[in-house]
């Protein structure tokens, strides 16, 4: 058991490898009453072609399959619901897919080993029949019907289509209909045998535990012991050569909405750049963006002067696979102009070090804040575990000597020419 | 965890001291009774206050400051309790320990300015800001009602409550927003610090004493004492017969809304059973609605209900498809006659009881969850942790079943949307 501490917070982190190739981390919070246990494999709805465990070819899955089986996880064959078992001891429970993972949680403050045992089993045991699929899919229908009436939806679907050529990221995590009537009960096999082995797969544990139980527990469990004389297989998943320039540079729909959305996604290559330099390059663009067009900048408050915008721009970004996607959403019927002004602003891609320094010490404080709470010191985690395969013990070290200079260097090195404008016009 | 409540004549000071969190959190509530008019005035009034000082007279300036106080929160948000309107202005920062010493006496200072100290010309809130304020709240409206499930909510509540004021909600009414200039909005600020029922909950590792003391310095309010009225909304009159309403609108989901008045409850009736008849009802996954709906029939993916205790209603949600409809509701009603009838596992209530000991842990887990309890105890008479666990302890079956008797459909609205499968694309 590898033990670390997480600089200037009162967290201890443990990590062990089970025999079965499950990764384990528990975070102790000690003064925390809530729990929080997740257990992800590194499957999301990004992998839909790949040679299933055991055999030699690649294969094609309907898309949205990740997102299905999920949903499939909670029929058991005694006809039992996971989510009723947890409530039983008062646990809250849940489950989430996104493009590169899927997660089975549960938070609580009684019974976390029995229920970490619970969890461990359930997601070892899969249990498909054709009823249950059929039955899944009227479902999981009327869950994408929801979120297509949300303007939100169809905004992040065009900006994903229209960002990204060959990478599947390019289709909405839960499908379309057409997939989700086609998928099979074989197909969920098939993902589940390839995906959900251990050796895939990491446990994440934060709050008031004792981390030897719960190595304990994890190596006891049937998903550890099921797997422990596996022989070590690589997965093999495709490779998509996706090109650094967007699919489409401007896309304008007419949508049943009030006020029209303007989004600008930069699309950005990392492929050649190192782990530390990746750590780097996420947070000097978070620092670029947000002293840029955040809600303390110059542009911002001219934006706002001159009437062009009336609130704020929405800053996000989000890693696929080499790529990193940095998106700008607002709110306005002049997009027109803002567009305009927005590339102006781009033309000079500098900072003042006044603005660095300040914005550095945001993200330092907002480190300390995270440590409050057991879900953002998980959400925390769980990033760079996904993400860099490890877990950076000294984070605050990290921020600390991040610098300007440095900044300027390796913002030099990033391409900004491919962006793609998506603008949702009302009817 | 020691709570202490200061009546300081003009408001009460609760103070929750606790080592606890990294952070102290402060709420300042102002009350007074609900009205239409109300809720477009108190909005705007905290995005004024908020977007302009008198030491910081843009946006940009404040939100600068916030950075360099370590990355303080300040924020507001305006609700109805029941009968009244509370507007609530928030801060939370780091402790002195993880910044540098003042930096807390400074965030509370910065509190004070933005409460106290607006930025007023000649009687009045300086024009451009105010201006500024007036175009976001503007587009909060407009939007409000982007998502059939926002608009299906307005739309029910003017159904439920034709003849009350409590079919209006938030953000506000363009009607009332022209209606109100500079002048009238300094004229209503002064009324709400003269006349607004005040709270101060300060929750943190500080000291009651410096804190009184800092209170009294800079918090200028002048509010005359009276006695507070209930929160509590008593129904008049109960229909004996639903009121069906449908509406159509070109969405891919239709969303079914079902909302039930209920009689003068007991405290007892009002505080648990209530909550515990909704969680058999519609809470989670055991639920009957979720059993019966959407896991026997594959009808909704959401379907859930929720009771108001302050406001004696309980209100059901599912987005389904508009073929359904008839099954929907049939199985609905076939629910709430089998709690009536005592069909449903007795084993539902014990967990619910368990559900709550978690929550009632978890609340401790979080300032905003602690001073929420202070708050409701405040308000609405809510017990605190303690006397709600002996309460909770005494639910039986029986408490459940003579509950049902007294839940009657008042009204059942049908947002019906119109596409079929072949239709819907989400991108």
């Amino acid at each position: 058991m590898k033990k670390l501490t997480l600089n200037k917070l009162d967290i201890d982190l443990f990590q062990e490898t089970l025999e079965s190739g499950l990764t384990v981390y528990v975070a102790v919070k000690e003064n925390s009453n809530r729990n929080y246990v997740a257990l992800t494999t590194r499957y999301g709805s990004d992998t839909v072609s790949f040679v299933p465990r055991g055999k030699k070819k690649m294969i094609d899955v309907p898309l949205g399959i990740a997102h299905f089986l999920e949903h499939q996880m909670f029929e058991m064959e005694d006809g039992t619901n996971p989510l009723e078992e947890f409530s039983k001891s008062g646990s809250d429970a849940n489950a989430y897919t996104n493009n590169s993972q899927t997660c089975y949680l549960f938070s609580g403050v009684h019974n976390i080993l029995e229920n970490l045992e619970y969890l461990l089993k359930y997601v070892s045991e899969p249990y498909f029949t054709d009823a249950s699929v059929e039955k899944e899919k009227g479902i999981i229908i009327e869950e994408l019907k929801m979120y297509a009436d949300m303007p939100d939806t169809v905004l992040f679907n065009t900006i994903f289509q229209n960002t990204m050529k060959l990478h599947p990221s390019k289709h909405p995590v839960i499908g379309t209909i057409q997939d989700i009537k086609k998928t099979t009960k074989e197909d969920l096999y098939t993902c589940y045998e390839t995906f959900y082995h251990p050796s895939n797969m990491y446990l994440l544990v934060v709050g008031n535990v004792d981390p030897k139980e719960v190595i304990e527990v994890a190596r006891n469990s049937n998903l550890n012991q099921k797997h422990i004389k596996d022989k070590h297989e690589m997965i093999q998943v495709k490779h998509y050569d996706e090109p650094k320039a967007v699919v489409k540079k401007y896309e304008k729909k007419t949508l049943d909405i009030v006020l029209p959305k303007i989004a600008i996604t930069w699309k950005f290559n990392l492929e050649h750049k190192s782990v530390e330099e990746k750590k780097k390059l996420n947070q000097y663009l978070s620092i670029l963006f947000s002293s840029k067009f955040g809600s303390s900048s110059l542009c911002l408050e001219n934006l706002r002067n001159e009437r062009i915008i009336s609130d704020i721009l929405y800053l996000d970004r989000v890693p696929i696979d080499d790529y990193l996607l940095y998106m700008m959403v607002g709110e306005t019927k002049e997009y027109d102009t803002l567009l305009e002004r927005i590339k102006t602003e781009m033309k000079d891609i500098t900072i003042s070090k006044e603005d660095f320094e300040r914005k550095k010490k945001v993200l330092i404080s907002s480190y300390i804040y995270m440590s409050d709470n057991v879900d953002s010191i998980a959400g925390y985690l769980d990033e760079t575990i996904y993400y860099y395969h490890q877990v950076e013990d000294n984070w605050y070290q990290f921020l600390k000597e991040l610098t300007w200079e440095e900044m300027n260097e390796m913002i030099k090195t990033i391409d900004f020419s491919h962006y793609s404008v998506v603008v949702l016009e009302s009817k | 965890m020691v709570y202490i409540k200061k009546d300081n004549v003009a408001y009460n000071l609760h103070i929750i001291k606790t080592k606890k969190f990294k952070t102290v959190s402060i709420h300042v509530n102002f009350k007074r009774k609900f009205t239409k008019e109300g809720i477009t005035l108190r909005n705007l009034l905290g995005e004024v206050l908020l977007e302009s000082t008198k030491n910081y007279p843009t946006r940009r300036d404040i939100i600068l400051e916030k950075e360099n106080l370590y990355r303080a929160n300040f924020l507001y948000q305006s609700v109805r309790s029941g009968n009244y309107a509370v507007l609530e202005f928030r801060a939370s920062f780091l402790n002195d320990e993880y910044t540098e010493e003042g930096n807390a006496k400074q965030a509370i200072e910065f509190l004070n300015e933005i409460i106290f100290h607006p930025n007023i010309l000649n009687d009045e809130f300086e024009a451009t800001s105010f201006l500024r304020s007036k175009n976001v709240l503007k587009e909060q409206i407009e939007s409000a009602v982007e998502t059939p499930r926002r608009y299906a909510t307005k739309r029910f509540l003017e159904e439920f409550y034709p003849k009350s004021v409590f079919q209006y909600m938030g953000p506000g009414y363009l009607e009332d927003l022209e209606e109100i200039s500079a002048k009238s909005l300094y004229e209503y600020y002064q009324s709400v610090l003269n006349s607004d029922f005040v709270d101060v909950f300060v929750c943190g590792d500080v000291d009651e004493k410096e804190i009184e003391e800092l209170f009294k310095d800079c918090f200028a309010i002048k509010t005359v004492k009276k006695k507070t009225e209930s929160h509590l909304i008593v129904n008049e009159k109960l229909r004996k017969r639903a009121k069906i309403v449908t509406d159509q609108k070109q969405t891919q989901q239709s969303i079914l809304m079902i909302g039930c008045k209920l009689p003068k409850l007991t405290d007892y009736e009002r505080k648990y059973v209530g909550r515990l008849y909704s969680y058999i009802l519609g809470g989670g996954a055991e639920s009957l609605l979720f059993q019966n709906v959407r896991e026997k029939h594959s009808l909704c993916y959401t379907i859930h209900s929720t009771f108001s205790s302050v406001d004696h209603n309980l209100i059901i949600q599912a987005g389904i498809d508009a073929k359904n409809v008839k099954k929907t509701i049939s199985l609905i009603k076939k629910s709430m006659k089998e709690i009536g009838a005592g069909k449903f596992p007795e084993q539902m209530i014990e967990s619910f009881k368990l559900v709550n000991q978690t929550v009632r842990k978890e609340i401790l887990d979080s300032p905003v969850g602690i001073i929420n309890l202070y708050r409701n105890h405040e308000y609405v008479k809510t017990d605190l942790l303690e006397k709600m666990e002996e309460e909770q302890k005494k639910l039986t079956k029986e408490d459940v079943m003579k509950f049902a008797s007294l839940v009657k459909i008042d009204t059942i609205y049908l947002l019906e949307g119109g596409m079929k499968d072949e239709e819907v694309n989400p991108q």
